[in-house]
């Protein structure tokens, strides 16, 4: 024994061994809490884990229990999550516990969150993922038990909200390990369909291990690769499942997935009439305004000007009709005052006239006989009165010089 | 053309005629459109009570 070290570096080297241990670098031990010291001023955990054979000094500092959501206590069942390592000024060997779930499906926890990191980092939970749900579906999948009181809520609501719908059920179980296939299934089945719009994955309420299918990683995978919107509505309000990070769109309750996924009827109904109402007035408002417009346009000072301009016109038409048609009369007057004058002339020039006077018309086979040399002895003449027509025969003739 | 898409041409169709931009033909041409959407819309909303269709979700296994 040529070489003696200090207690320090002793105790150095063994914590320097157990650290770069990668076997104790992150571990998981179940054990029960004892001596739990929930230290007053720094806020640090000290206890001891135990089982029936053996006990662990562990310390979780405050930085790490502030997270916990829950608070440990004694004869509790836990799996601590940490490191191993020693602690130099008694040289003790403990577990420095980063992380910490109450026993049974606290195991399942670490599990699950173990996947929850690995699907994260993987990018399976991004924001950039989500689809946006139609906001008006007629045809919606709903991946569920055919017998559960999950698909009952669903068809009520749906009923009350958007009776147009039409659901397409896949059946599948939605509890324990053997319902994995089947919920895959059926969401490969809606998602294959042409015609659905939006899934619905649901399962009514139940315990946390009842529910814990929905954390499975294929069932998580199989609905990220969906390229229709999802919902998921398998949880509680409080435990989120791995299933409810992946999808679209998460909601506590099948009911729930109901109202958010259809549109309320009524509402919409109201909002068509608003939408007819309005393009119907606004039709209406630009045929009247149009009206006015032409309105204005007749009444303008423009258009009167030509109005009165034509008005002008019309006046002096009138003067010129008045003037042509005074001068065709005054020309008629004229014309009919002549032709009494001659038509007076032509009466007192009648020969007729004369027989009045006491003269007589003497007529031989029918022409007026102007002078006695054309009459001779026995000839038959016919003399006209102003009263009488004498037939005579002429005795004999005289020349009268 | 799907509910969504009619909805959208009609919020479109009383958007443009509420801004006046559009001559009175091309308000006529709209308001008809508007009227054959509205009855394609409120004719889609026609139903009673919801239609529900089951499928066998065995038949995806092996495809």
């Amino acid at each position: 024994m040529d070489r003696t070290l200090t207690v320090t570096a002793l105790n150095n080297y063994v914590k320097s061994i157990l650290e770069e241990d990668f076997n104790l670098l992150d571990i998981a031990v179940e054990g029960e809490i004892s001596n739990f010291v929930n230290h007053y001023k720094s806020g640090h955990y000290y206890f001891a884990l135990k089982d029936d054979k053996a006990l662990i000094k562990t310390v979780m500092f405050s930085t790490y229990n502030k997270k916990l959501g829950f608070l440990p206590e004694n004869g509790m069942k836990v799996i601590v999550q940490g490191k191993v390592s020693l602690y130099e000024r008694d040289g003790t060997y403990q577990l420095y516990a980063t992380d910490m779930f109450p026993s049974g499906i606290g195991l399942k926890h670490l599990a699950l969150e173990k996947l929850k990191e690995k699907l994260n980092s993987e990018g399976l939970f991004d924001e950039k993922h989500k689809k946006k749900l139609p906001q008006y579906p007629f045809i919606v999948g709903v991946a569920t038990s055919a017998t559960g009181a999950a698909l009952q809520d669903i068809i009520s609501v749906t009923n009350r909200r958007f009776p147009c719908a039409k659901l397409v059920i896949a059946p599948c179980g939605v509890q324990g390990d053997n319902a994995k296939t089947s919920i895959i299934n059926a969401i490969n089945n809606l998602n294959s369909r042409a015609d659905v719009e939006v899934i619905i994955i649901a399962r009514g309420g139940g315990s946390k291990e009842d529910m814990w299918i929905f954390n499975d990683e294929d069932i998580a995978r199989c609905a990220f690769n969906c390229n229709k919107p999802t919902v998921s509505a398998v949880g509680h309000e409080i435990d989120w499942t791995i299933l409810d990070y992946i999808c679209d769109k998460r909601v506590a309750t099948p009911t729930a997935a109901a109202e958010v996924v259809f549109p309320d009827i009524q509402s919409l109904q109201y909002q068509i009439a608003m939408l007819d109402r309005n393009i119907y007035s606004q039709t209406i408002d630009k045929i009247s305004k149009e009206k006015s417009n032409l309105e204005i346009i007749k009444n303008s000072s423009g258009f009167n000007n030509v109005k009165v301009l034509c008005q002008k016109n019309q006046d002096k038409i009138n003067n010129y009709r008045r003037f042509i048609t005074q001068n065709i009369k005054n020309n008629i007057d004229k014309n009919i005052q002549k032709l009494n004058f001659l038509s007076d002339k032509i009466e007192n020039d009648n020969p007729l006239q004369n027989l009045k006077k006491g003269y007589s018309l003497v007529f031989k086979n029918d022409n007026a006989v102007i002078s006695t040399q054309k009459i001779n002895k026995n000839d038959k003449i016919v003399v006209r009165t102003h009263s009488q027509q004498l037939n005579c025969i002429v005795e004999s003739t005289k020349t009268i010089k | 053309m799907t509910f969504e898409q009619a909805m959208e041409r009609l919020e479109q169709i009383s958007k443009i005629l509420s801004e006046n931009q559009v001559s009175i033909d091309e308000s006529l041409e709209l308001y008809a459109e508007g009227a054959r959407l509205i009855n394609f819309c409120s004719e889609k909303l026609q139903s009673a009570s919801i239609k529900i269709e089951e499928i066998n979700s065995k038949m995806y296994e092996g495809v």
